[in-house]
């Protein structure tokens, strides 16, 4: 949490965007409604991540219709961003002392695990990971944002291929 | 002076009161249940809130997600908020004197309801809701979403009970 | 000086004492309280933990609301130091009976909640409440002059915010119970409640008398 924090208000204060980007990937038709759940966020960042999420997947243009939490009838699908690892504690505070000029390197991890049910069945599972080093510095840009979508983009790919969903 | 302010006072905090452009709708009690409907709400993070908000009209016998099986009766809503903040000069102004200063913040939310059946639209709702309030240190802006959301599900609720378009519910 | 400071300490310190005492498990709002003259519905169930030591939070409610309105009641289950009376206790687990005196009408049985607060020393105390995403309906339609009873309702946790209620049926223990806080209840009759629109969050019998499995696929 304090490491989460600290990071966030250096990199926010920097000015290096922790906003998501945009898929790269964009829908030809629309799946019929569907819901798309993530777990509950555990604080305010966690929420505008998720609002940042659901954004990024309603500009693929992917979903007719997007509505929340589980339902026994119908698509849903699971989107979890938990798991992987971003800088320590000392990376954070280092960079923070040197005003973000001195690269401090840091390895990074992030995944997605996205289940897709029907009729509260799991159909399929999908896993996701990314990683890399990457230094605290306000003049090499933020790659974990770009994972995050880089792995979003795979996801959508990969519905699109498996035709589970069917389209409207 | 003291009357003075004390008026003045008065007048200020009155003046706080939440208002809502959509009229508070009464629902009979004692009525029988309407059969459950299935919603579908085009709003991830908020969805759960708008389903509880039918549920706590007590109109419908059970309100569940996704769109339900053949025969059942679905609801899709979906829904433009618009939030309107006062500009940024009067904000500062606002924080300077640690919020002591009321800012005018108001919510226009207008939602569609689309009653289905079977994939057959059924009836289209319609409503506009904008809730206003000044908002201050003592008297925030917490309840405002949701005041702004209930008024709008209990008129949803009370217009679909007066047009008898959803059965009422057959007893188990 | 001392001398006139000592009744009042001594009445500050009985009245601390007497604050020591219990709280009561059953709570209904104003508007819904009946008046002395006029007619009672009684709702009866008993709420706990089935394991002390697995038990996340030590404050426990079942929530009910009038049909259509924002005023409620709760049975509560308080296992901290100023707690409710421990009615029942098993070898793992406590709980507490309660009698909700209501106006007679239309009510809902819509949710739960588990709360509690937790003190550690980097964030402070932290107030920690677990309900239903999404809320259910167990209509409950009281009439005037009767009492009902809902059932036991014993909590089981698998982890901290993996939380649902087994229920039972001890009409026999609790109506003794109960009639020793409330001397004038009329003779307990069973609701026969479906719980299972309430799946996953009670875990009841099936009326043929087949078990559940409980808690078979995990939600949010």
């Amino acid at each position: 949490m304090i490491r989460i924090s600290l990071l966030t208000g250096v990199l926010l204060l920097s000015g290096c965007g922790t906003a998501l980007k945009p898929l790269d990937y964009k829908a030809e038709r629309a799946y019929v409604p569907m819901s798309v759940t993530m777990p509950p966020p555990a604080s305010r960042f966690d929420q505008q991540k998720q609002r940042e999420v659901i954004q990024v997947l309603r500009d693929t243009g992917a979903f007719s219709f997007i509505d929340g939490g589980y339902s026994k009838t119908g698509y849903s699908l699971l989107v979890d961003q938990r798991g992987g690892k971003g800088a320590g504690v000392l990376p954070a505070v280092l960079g923070a002392l040197t005003l973000l000029t001195v690269p401090i390197p840091y390895t990074y991890e992030r995944q997605l695990h996205g289940a897709l049910y029907k009729d509260g069945e799991l159909l399929k599972s999908y896993a996701y990971k990314r990683g890399g080093w990457t230094a605290t510095t306000w003049y090499i840009p933020m790659t974990e944002p770009r994972s995050e979508s880089d792995m979003l983009g795979e996801l959508m790919r990969d519905l699109d291929h498996d035709r589970l969903i069917p389209y409207q | 002076m003291n009357r003075l302010m004390t008026l003045s006072a008065l007048a200020l905090l009155a003046g706080c009161a939440t208002t809502n452009t959509l009229p508070e709708r009464e629902l009979p009690d004692g009525k029988a249940y309407l059969t459950p409907i299935h919603v579908m709400v085009d709003d991830p993070l908020n969805a759960a809130q708008m389903r509880n908000q039918l549920r706590e009209t007590g109109v419908f016998r059970s309100v569940e997600a996704g769109m339900g099986k053949p025969g059942d009766y679905s609801v899709l809503i979906r829904s433009n908020v618009q939030r309107d903040m006062p500009p940024f000069p009067l904000l500062l102004l606002s924080a300077a004197t640690l919020f002591l200063m009321p800012l005018s913040v108001s919510i226009d939310t207008t939602t569609e309801f689309s009653l289905q059946q079977d994939g057959k639209a059924l009836k289209q709702y319609r409503y506009r809701n904008v809730t206003h309030k000044y908002s201050w240190l003592l008297d925030g802006m917490g309840g405002m979403q949701e005041q702004n959301g209930s008024r709008i599900a209990r008129a949803f609720a009370q217009d679909v009970q007066r047009d008898g378009v959803l059965p009422e519910e057959t007893a188990q | 000086m001392f001398c006139r400071c000592r009744p009042l300490a001594l009445f500050l310190i009985a009245a601390a004492l007497v604050g020591c005492g219990t709280q009561s498990a059953s709570l209904v709002s104003q508007p819904l309280q009946p008046g002395p003259q006029e007619p009672v519905a009684y709702l009866v169930g008993s709420i706990g933990p089935q394991s002390l030591a697995a038990s996340p939070a030590p404050n426990q409610r079942l929530l009910f609301r009038k049909r259509g309105s924002a005023f409620g009641a709760a049975g509560v289950w308080l296992g901290i130091a100023r707690g409710t009376p421990q009615d029942v206790q098993d070898k793992d687990g406590a709980a507490s009976v309660f009698v909700l005196p209501l106006k007679p009408g239309d009510y809902e049985f819509y949710d739960f909640q588990f709360f509690s607060s937790s003190y550690s020393p980097t964030l402070g105390t932290t107030y920690t409440s677990l309900q239903a995403r999404e809320k259910f309906n167990l209509p409950l339609r009281l009439q005037a002059g009767k009492a009902y009873y809902l059932g036991e309702f014993r909590s089981l946790c698998l982890g901290a915010s993996l939380c649902a209620f087994r229920w039972r049926d001890q009409l026999g223990r609790d109506e003794s119970i109960a009639r020793q806080s409330v001397p004038g209840l009329p003779s307990l009759q069973l609701l026969p409640l479906d719980y299972r629109s309430a799946a996953p969050y009670i875990i009841a019998p099936l009326p043929g008398g087949a078990g559940q499995n409980p808690l078979q696929e995990k939600r949010p």
